[in-house]
């Protein structure tokens, strides 16, 4: 069967031979005077100055344009020691040392989050903190350190100032937090969820910091090569609604605000950069598990495709650019508030509550004939549950005569229904068993926690928390702040439910 | 003997603890279910595999009892195991519709002649009444011409864009109410994959939508939207269904080849990315701000388009005038 697509509107191009600029004859594009030293585009070959100038208005323009940045505000800058962050780093140092009018007007201070425990050399975690603090406090800026493992502590320890008596010791974070976080990392059974917890868990750490430093915007280092393989691989993993928040220059998480001004900087124009002003690059321990993933298979597609055909990485990021996604309207509002009840909308399934995971909106409160409901519908049919051995047992001749379609019908219309009817039996029964659980009483927190069952979490999740919790073997493995969150939650649709009559 | 006897019984239990039974009865079974990774046997499997179907048609509310519909075929597998279906559930359900398959024929030598044959065996096979219609009757050229004037390079273009063109002018023809069209989860999470790489804002927003067609147009449905193309073959495999499964001897290599590429490498990593995918372009939409191109009629022939004069039209002046690149 012929599988082309009619009507194909841009043609890819393929890439023919590069520009060789290693004779030294060939001129800058741009000025013309000068001998070339960097390639860009595959054909276009710049000065030193030139491109230069080029890299630098690319990041002033991208804070510039938005209008977002304002003389005085105080900006947390989360630094990874990496390329990205090395460029950026020392972007706002002369940034700010500028004396004309075009000088940057805000005040950063840094943010290093050490992921050491969770790394393949642990052993090396305090010493990369000094090499890549001391970097930062030598071009004369503050530098913060907190760990990956706060995100599992109950109350997080305030990131630490690093200052020139830095001792091991300072280093928030004990042991046993090391150890709940490696559980939970290797809880999840393939790579990809582990990444993909991993990359929600660090955001998180990076948010809660800027929260308790008293920080309302947040710049990442993140470049444009990587926001491409991110839109590809989110799409992959089902987060196709929270791309704009992953990709867009400004997103909102809650009261803080993400900036990525680095984001229309490819990687290798980075890479040039740093060769330029031979700034020092230094590879911190981090989160690396061998093996492919999704992320892994996405980063080789798209390289791969990158060296054929120049225009790939600008089109996927021009396109996660003009994305949105359908729940949460223009790109200006902000996530709603967790206690606020929304008046809006009067049926007890529709959920304003934020992931408990990812703190992202959640997406699985579609109409019937949606992607979501056809995968819940696929697992009651393929794996002989509970809910549907009645199904089964009632229709007992398999070509029925009609008497399964009104069962199915009658279990499926009410989406909210098939997806509660295993969480149902377990709400009750914990309700019978806690009596006071549903006042909400802070000291019944612990006992609740140890009855949250997959199945409860699991409503409370996004589409793509909800792949990673179903690949978990122990869901007590998750931070108790998650966990908490979640009981709380869970409490609170229960009131909702038994007051819903007569709520507007 | 009893020697013998106790031998067989050691074989059939090592037998049984290697291979899983069925989540419902515990017979064997001798396969996964691509989709979710669980076992089930034959017969469970053709069950949830129709189930799956009927509830995209329902919860969709795809149909009106007294509909007539024309299902898109091909003679491929898709189109063969949709007609198969559809004509299964039409009668244990009761939608109370009137089938037709609608097949175009491109006018490629070799290759559409054979798939026309099961189309035709289809017809039969199935009871379904057939009609064929032809690029060589509504514009008054085969492929086979196209590519002697136009060579290799553009072919593709002119192929898909009278064939989907080709499939409306059939279906009023016959006056049908409804087209179906045998488009798997594999193909719908390649095109948003596609589409991305291509920076199609437009298409993006509409290639997830279970039904498609605007004001005038016959709308178009793909009941096997969540089906996966392996289980479609498995089924068709269970079921002793016959296809004609060739690639079109004038595809070259497309763009899509290395989106379909990524598709199956990821699709090994986790089978549920199809889905995973499909959901993510379910939860798209575009900016404010950002212009999409307009849909409006061609002058021509009426047919929908966002230009003034539609591509078909173009390509076939170019044709007609002797002067084929006109509109690539």
């Amino acid at each position: 069967m012929c599988s082309v697509d009619p009507d194909e509107l841009t043609v890819m191009t393929r890439a023919t031979g590069g520009l060789d600029i290693s004779g030294g004859d060939v001129m800058c594009r741009k000025c013309g005077e000068s001998a070339a030293e960097v390639v860009l585009r595959v054909k276009d070959a710049y000065c030193r100055l030139c491109f230069l100038s080029y890299f630098v208005h690319k990041f002033r323009s991208t804070i510039g344009k938005s209008k977002q940045i304002q003389p005085g505000d105080r900006v947390l800058v989360a630094t990874s020691g990496g390329p990205s962050s090395a460029a950026l780093l020392h972007l706002i140092r002369e940034g700010l040392n500028e004396n004309s009018h075009k000088k940057l007007r805000f005040e950063p201070v840094f943010l290093y989050v050490d992921e050491s425990c969770v790394s393949n050399s642990p052993k090396t975690g305090p010493e990369y903190v000094e090499k890549i603090c001391s970097e930062v406090i030598s071009r004369d800026f503050l530098c913060y350190v907190t760990s990956l493992q706060q995100v599992m502590a109950p109350e997080a320890h305030p990131p630490v100032l690093f200052t020139k008596e830095w001792k091991e010791m300072n280093l928030p974070g004990s042991p046993d937090l090391d150890k709940k976080l490696c559980e939970l990392l290797t809880s999840c059974r393939s790579i990809s969820a582990q990444q993909d917890l991993h990359e929600q868990l660090r955001h998180k750490v990076i948010l809660q910091s800027a929260h308790d430093l008293g920080y309302t915007k947040v710049f990442f280092a993140d470049n444009s090569t990587k926001l491409s393989i991110n839109i590809l691989s989110q799409v992959a993993v089902g987060r196709g609604s929270q791309l704009p928040s992953r990709v867009h220059f400004r997103a909102l998480h809650r009261d803080v605000e993400v900036y990525r001004p680095m984001r229309e900087i490819l990687e290798y124009e980075i890479q040039q950069y740093i060769l330029l002003h031979g700034l020092t690059i230094l590879p911190a321990p981090s989160f690396n598990p061998e093996g492919t993933s999704i992320v892994s298979c996405t980063e080789e597609f798209i390289l791969g495709l990158q060296k054929d055909f120049p225009a790939t990485i600008p089109t996927v990021f021009r396109t996660g650019d003009k994305l949105m996604s359908t729940s949460s309207g223009s790109s200006k509002c902000s996530t709603p508030d967790v206690n606020g009840d929304s008046g809006s909308k009067s049926t007890a399934n529709v959920n304003n509550d934020p992931c408990v995971m990812c703190g992202s909106q959640i997406d699985t409160g579609q109409c019937e004939a949606s992607a979501f409901i056809a995968t819940l519908v696929s697992q009651k049919l393929s794996c002989n549950h509970p809910s549907v051995h009645t199904l089964q047992q009632n229709s007992t001749n398999r070509i029925s005569d009609g008497k399964s379609k009104m069962i199915l019908n009658g279990e499926v219309n009410d989406s909210n229904e098939l997806k509660n009817t295993v969480s149902k039996t377990e709400d009750s029964c914990d309700c019978s068993q806690n009596s006071d659980c549903c006042d909400g009483a802070k000291s019944t927190a612990n006992s609740g926690l140890k009855l949250l069952t997959k199945d409860m979490i699991e409503d409370l999740l996004c589409y793509g928390c909800r792949i990673i919790l179903k690949e978990m073997t122990e869901v007590q493995h998750l931070p108790v702040k998650m966990k908490q969150t979640a009981a709380e939650l869970e409490r609170r649709r229960h009131m909702r439910a038994h007051i819903q009559d007569f709520l507007l | 003997l009893p020697v013998h006897e106790s031998v067989h019984q050691q074989e059939r239990v090592c037998v049984d603890v290697l291979r899983p039974t069925c989540s419902y009865q515990s017979i064997i079974c001798n396969f996964h279910r691509p989709k979710t990774g669980d076992a089930l046997c034959k017969e469970c499997f053709f069950w949830a595999f129709e189930e799956e179907v009927h509830h995209t048609i329902t919860a969709a509310k795809l149909f009106t009892p007294g509909d007539y519909v024309a299902i898109a075929a091909s003679g491929g597998k898709d189109s063969t195991v949709l007609a198969y279906i559809m004509k299964l559930l039409n009668d244990r359900y009761n939608y109370g519709l009137k089938l037709v398959l609608l097949s175009v024929d491109e006018g490629i030598t070799g290759y559409r002649d054979d798939s026309l044959e099961t189309v035709k065996r289809n017809e039969q096979q199935y009871d379904i009444p057939l009609k064929v219609v032809s690029y060589e009757e509504l514009y008054g050229w085969t492929m086979d011409r196209i590519v002697q004037e136009t060579g290799r390079k553009s072919n593709c273009t002119f192929c898909g864009v009278f064939r989907r063109q080709a499939l409306d002018r059939g279906a009023t023809l016959l006056e049908v109410d409804k087209i179906v069209t045998g488009h798997n989860a594999d193909d719908i999470a390649e095109t948003v994959l596609m589409n991305i790489l291509r920076g199609d804002i437009a298409r993006l927003q509409r290639c997830t939508a279970l039904v498609t067609g605007s004001e005038g147009a016959i709308s178009r449905s793909k009941p096997f939207k969540y089906t996966y193309e392996k289980e479609i073959v498995m089924y068709a495999y269970f079921k002793k269904l016959d296809y004609f499964s060739t690639e079109c001897i004038y595809s070259p290599n497309a763009y899509r080849g290395y989106a379909r590429a990524f598709l199956k490498d990821l699709e090994k990593i986790r089978a549920t990315t199809i889905i995973d995918i499909i959901h993510s372009g379910e939860c798209f939409s575009v900016r404010e701000g950002i212009k999409l191109p307009t849909q409006s009629t061609c002058e021509c022939c009426g047919h929908i388009s966002s230009q003034p004069i539609c591509k078909a039209c173009v390509l076939l002046e170019g044709l007609n005038k002797g002067k084929p690149k006109l509109g690539i």
